[in-house]
């Protein structure tokens, strides 16, 4: 239910990047466990460079009921974002993270310009006041980018001559020990390829209790 | 009262001895929950300390402006933060690392770009959040806490840390009451990182000790009782954190209340013990007063009554205590007074006297002794009766006291002797103040109606010339004063000499009985002759003494001095003896003679001399009428009573008597014809010089016949001439004796003499013929 929500845009995106794709016949089918507890790992990013490069676009990170939404953002390169408030508190909205740190201070409704991300990378999101609030943008310059189902099954098609001199793949989760940047993995072929990949990420936290961490620290005084 | 306090003593002893027993006995009971309270704060503080250390450090690593300062890497500020952190939060470690390990910032100096020194510790805070351990570092120990600093895109390390230092092992000293040691151990090897001891008390002695630690087993050594509590172990070593109970700091509570004991026993004690003292006081004080009050009564010392406070009984004893002082006091007073006064006259006694003159003696002192009696007192007591003696003693006493001067000790010193010492230097002033001493006393007086005229004489010893001792004194005194008594003026002064007249008669009294025994006292014999037939017919024994210091002693001082001493019927014994046995011995030899024996007063009184006699002369049985005893007139007519009676007996003898010194006394010839007598012995004084005095011729001649006419036989003794011889004869006197015949002579000389005499005795009849023819 929260994933739907979560990634209904996603979903658009990815479907729009991967049509024109279609003729190519390299088949590549990842399936993502959790290390931890041997279970399907959903909400694995995958990124492969497939020879497009992606066109830039806008996009939007909405700050809905104190969180983000989507919980995680995949964009193209110099894609746009805008950081719509929809919640009736303001939001202080803040990355340090290398590819675009970023800070807009505390706003209600629609910041006065939205943001460009020049640089691929990891951008982690958080409000300065809503510690709980945490959103990730993934910037990629690769046009082929999907994302593991339920099922931690992702898959996707590559070109043929993708294989040449290896297949560089690129995965992140946001529950990654070190989530601030994605790992490389080389698939090798011939394809179709299918690999079983575990992942040693964090335990999945605790649904909130809804308090933030300012309240909670009123309240701790 | 004694044993209440013993019993509060033992009482007191006992609890405290209890008390103490148990509190050391709880010493190490105590120490190991000392300890392990101790433990159990020792690790309140540090898990209190990283609570606090992580409000510190979340407040820190929420904050916005540290986040994005370390996003940016601006590390002087983020440098600045942890530093201003760390005074804050007392945290003396501060570090900054990223997610890799690598420092990002500092202040321990260490080069940034390197990896924290707490890679352990990192691993465990990535794998959970956050993580807190005591680790050491660079030879020390801290408490370090590993947070996350986590912002969007930020991933980093804070490392924050006390250290275990001396202030800490203080502060938690401070808190459990004991001393903290942090100490690491690696291999077998300990180092101490921080100690709430001072650096000297860590010595070698205690250091051993921390190495027999083992585990959480409680050790003791002689100071401490050492609890070790394990903060870390690990493959790089252990930490531990040692907790020293100070056995003296521990005791010193057990030993302040040991002395607060003993002071509550002390306490208990003084009271107990004023308590006595003040009972003792109440009671006993006055009973020891009395004590010593009555001893000192005892003693004879002068004291006050003790003044008590009590009343009762001790009251009526002090008071009968106090009477009998006083009657003590009369009493000694009484008896000290009447011991040195007289008790008729009221004047000083001898001993007073002689007191005073022991004074005199020692002082060398200068004067007269005047000793006074009353004349003839003796008859005047017999006469008129003692109390009229006394009374006229009192008369005495009291003029011549009156008369004397009052600075002149005058005393009664005798029955009928008062002696006065003057003070007077020269012989005339004594003089003329005896006169008026003799003046005033014999003035006449009326003693009990009785007018009487009392005479006095006198005795004066100039002293110190004439005595120097009490005994001289009295002695001197006692022989002047019979002198006085006889004296023409009733007076006499001491005459150098008389008494060692004195003092002889007492030696020859003294050495009397051994001369009998010594042979120092022999018989000689005088021959008598009768006139006659000039026959030698008897003899007459004289006793002899031949001192073997004094010489030669005249028989009649030492037969006086016998009959005075009582020894003359001693010596009377020795005499009938000797003469028994000498005239055994004449017979022997053919010398038929007989004896004359003189008797002294004295044995005409001894009724046994009859006996004595018949005894000792049993050889003489039948011829008792050779024996003739010579009494003295005098004697004889003393105590005519047992005289006369002892007479009789002796005549009843058989033996004859005789007159011995006739003329020389006062006996009547009526008193003479009563006598048993046979003989008269007429007194050589009449006989001594018959040639030339007619006046003894005619009493001679006239004694003999008046003899003769009683029937009475005549001697004549004193015959030195042969004028004297011839008259006798010419007179009809019976027996002669004298020098003119011979002279006393020893017993053995007597034969010798007899023979000799035979051929004069022709001689003597030859000039009675030839006297007679010149008649």
């Amino acid at each position: 239910m929260l994933s739907n929500g979560h990634f209904g845009l996603l979903a658009a995106f990815i479907l729009a990047l991967g049509t024109p794709l279609q003729s190519f016949a390299g088949s590549v089918s990842l399936e993502f466990y959790d290390q931890s507890t041997g279970k399907p790992l959903p909400g694995v990013v995958v990124t492969a460079d497939n020879g497009m490069t992606p066109s830039p676009a806008t996009a939007e990170m909405a700050q809905q009921q104190r969180a983000f939404a989507p919980h995680v953002l995949i964009i193209p390169q110099d894609t746009t974002v805008s950081f719509p408030n929809r919640d009736n508190t303001q939001h202080h909205v803040y990355s340090f993270s290398k590819p675009k740190p970023l800070n807009i201070e505390l706003y209600a409704g629609q910041p006065e310009a939205p943001i460009r991300f020049d640089k691929t990378g990891i951008v982690e999101l958080g409000c300065n006041i809503h510690d709980n609030m945490q959103g990730f943008i993934v910037v990629t310059d690769k046009s082929q980018a999907s994302r593991s189902g339920d099922d931690g099954i992702s898959q996707f098609e590559l070109p043929d001559d993708s294989l040449e001199g290896g297949l560089n793949v690129e995965i992140w989760h946001p529950r990654l020990r070190n989530n601030t940047t994605s790992q490389f993995i080389t698939l090798t072929g011939p394809f179709p390829i299918t690999q079983t990949l575990t992942l040693d990420v964090m335990p999945e936290k605790a649904p909130r209790s809804g308090l933030e961490g300012l309240q909670k620290r009123f309240r701790d005084l | 009262m004694l044993a209440m306090l013993s019993s509060v003593v033992i009482t007191s002893i006992s609890i405290a001895g209890v008390m103490m027993f148990y509190l050391f006995e709880e010493e190490e009971t105590r120490a190991a929950k000392q300890l392990s309270i101790a433990e159990g704060i020792a690790m309140e503080v540090i898990d209190r300390r990283t609570e606090l250390l992580i409000s510190n450090l979340r407040i820190v690593a929420d904050d916005f402006g540290f986040k994005s300062a370390i996003a940016t890497r601006d590390t002087p500020t983020i440098t600045s933060v942890l530093a201003n952190h760390s005074a804050r939060a007392g945290t003396g470690l501060a570090m900054l690392a990223d997610n890799s390990g690598t420092l990002i910032a500092n202040l321990q100096g260490l080069e940034n770009g390197t990896p924290l020194p707490f890679a352990n510790l990192l691993a465990s805070a990535q794998e959970s959040g956050s993580a807190a351990e005591i680790v050491s570092w660079q030879n020390r120990a801290y408490q370090i806490l590993i947070v996350p600093i986590q912002g969007p895109g930020l991933r980093a390390w804070l490392a924050a840390g006390f250290p275990l230092n001396n202030a800490f092992a203080e502060f938690i000293g401070d808190l459990t009451g004991t001393q903290v040691v942090f100490e690491r151990r690696q291999g077998g090897e300990a180092m101490i990182l921080a100690s709430s001891l001072p650096q000297r008390a860590l010595d070698q002695e205690l250091l051993s000790q921390f190495n027999k630690l083992n585990g959480a087993e409680l050790v003791d050594s002689n100071r401490y009782f050492i609890q070790s509590l394990n903060l870390k172990s690990g493959s790089d070593g252990s930490i531990h954190a040692l907790l020293l109970s100070d056995r003296a700091k521990a005791l010193e509570t057990y030993y302040q209340l040991a002395l607060e004991m003993l002071l509550l026993v002390l306490t208990a004690l003084f009271i107990a013990g004023v308590l006595v003292v003040l009972t003792a006081r109440a009671l006993g004080r006055p009973v020891l007063q009395l004590a010593n009050f009555a001893a000192a009564i005892g003693e004879g010392r002068s004291v006050q009554p003790p003044d008590l406070r009590t009343g009762g009984e001790l009251r009526t004893l002090s008071k009968a205590l106090n009477d009998m002082l006083l009657r003590i006091r009369e009493r000694e007073h009484r008896i000290r007074h009447d011991a040195i006064h007289d008790d008729l006259s009221g004047l000083p006694n001898r001993k007073a006297i002689e007191s005073e003159l022991r004074d005199w003696f020692s002082e060398h002192r200068k004067g007269y002794l005047v000793g006074i009696s009353l004349t003839d007192f003796k008859a005047l007591n017999e006469t008129l009766g003692y109390s009229f003696g006394d009374q006229a003693l009192l008369a005495i006493g009291l003029r011549l006291r009156g008369q004397l001067p009052i600075n002149c000790i005058f005393g009664r010193t005798g029955g009928n002797e008062f002696i006065a010492l003057l003070p007077v230097e020269d012989e005339s002033s004594l003089r003329s103040l005896l006169a008026r001493l003799r003046s005033h006393a014999e003035l006449p007086a009326v003693i009990s109606d009785t007018p009487i005229n009392l005479k006095l004489h006198m005795a004066i010893l100039e002293l110190p010339a004439d005595a120097s001792t009490s005994d001289e004194v009295r002695r001197r005194l006692s022989l002047t004063l019979g002198r006085a008594a006889h004296a023409e003026n009733h007076m006499a002064f001491y005459r150098p000499g008389g008494d060692e007249d004195h003092l002889k008669e007492l030696r020859l009294i003294r050495d009397l009985p051994n001369a009998l025994n010594d042979g120092h006292m022999y018989m000689n014999y005088q021959p008598k002759v009768r006139f006659g037939s000039a026959t030698f017919t008897q003899v007459e024994a004289l006793i002899r003494w031949r001192h073997p210091e004094l010489g030669f002693i005249n028989p009649e001082e030492f037969i006086r001095l016998a009959e005075r001493s009582g020894q003359i019927q001693e010596l009377t014994g020795f005499i009938l003896r000797r003469i028994a046995r000498d005239t055994a011995d004449w017979h022997k030899n053919g010398l038929d003679i007989g004896v004359a024996i003189n008797l002294s007063a004295l044995d005409l009184t001894n009724r046994n001399l009859a006996d004595e006699i018949h005894t000792v002369f049993k050889g003489w049985h039948g011829r008792m009428n050779k024996l003739t005893f010579e009494i003295t007139e005098s004697a004889v007519m003393a105590d005519a009573g047992v005289a006369t009676q002892v007479l009789e007996q002796l005549r009843s003898l058989g033996v004859r008597l005789s007159v011995d010194d006739f003329g020389t006394g006062y006996s009547s010839l009526a008193q003479l014809r009563q006598l048993p007598v046979h003989e008269l012995k007429i007194d050589k004084s009449f006989v001594l010089n018959l040639g030339s005095q007619p006046q003894d011729q005619l009493i001679v001649k006239s004694t003999i016949d008046m003899a003769h006419g009683l029937g009475l036989s005549v001697v004549a003794e004193g015959i030195e001439n042969v004028e004297s011889w011839q008259l006798l004869q010419g007179w009809g006197c019976d027996l002669a004796q004298g020098f003119f015949l011979g002279r006393p002579m020893v017993s053995t000389d007597l034969t010798a003499w007899a023979q000799t005499f035979e051929t004069r005795a022709a001689e003597l009849t030859v000039e009675q013929a030839s006297a007679n023819s010149s008649t």
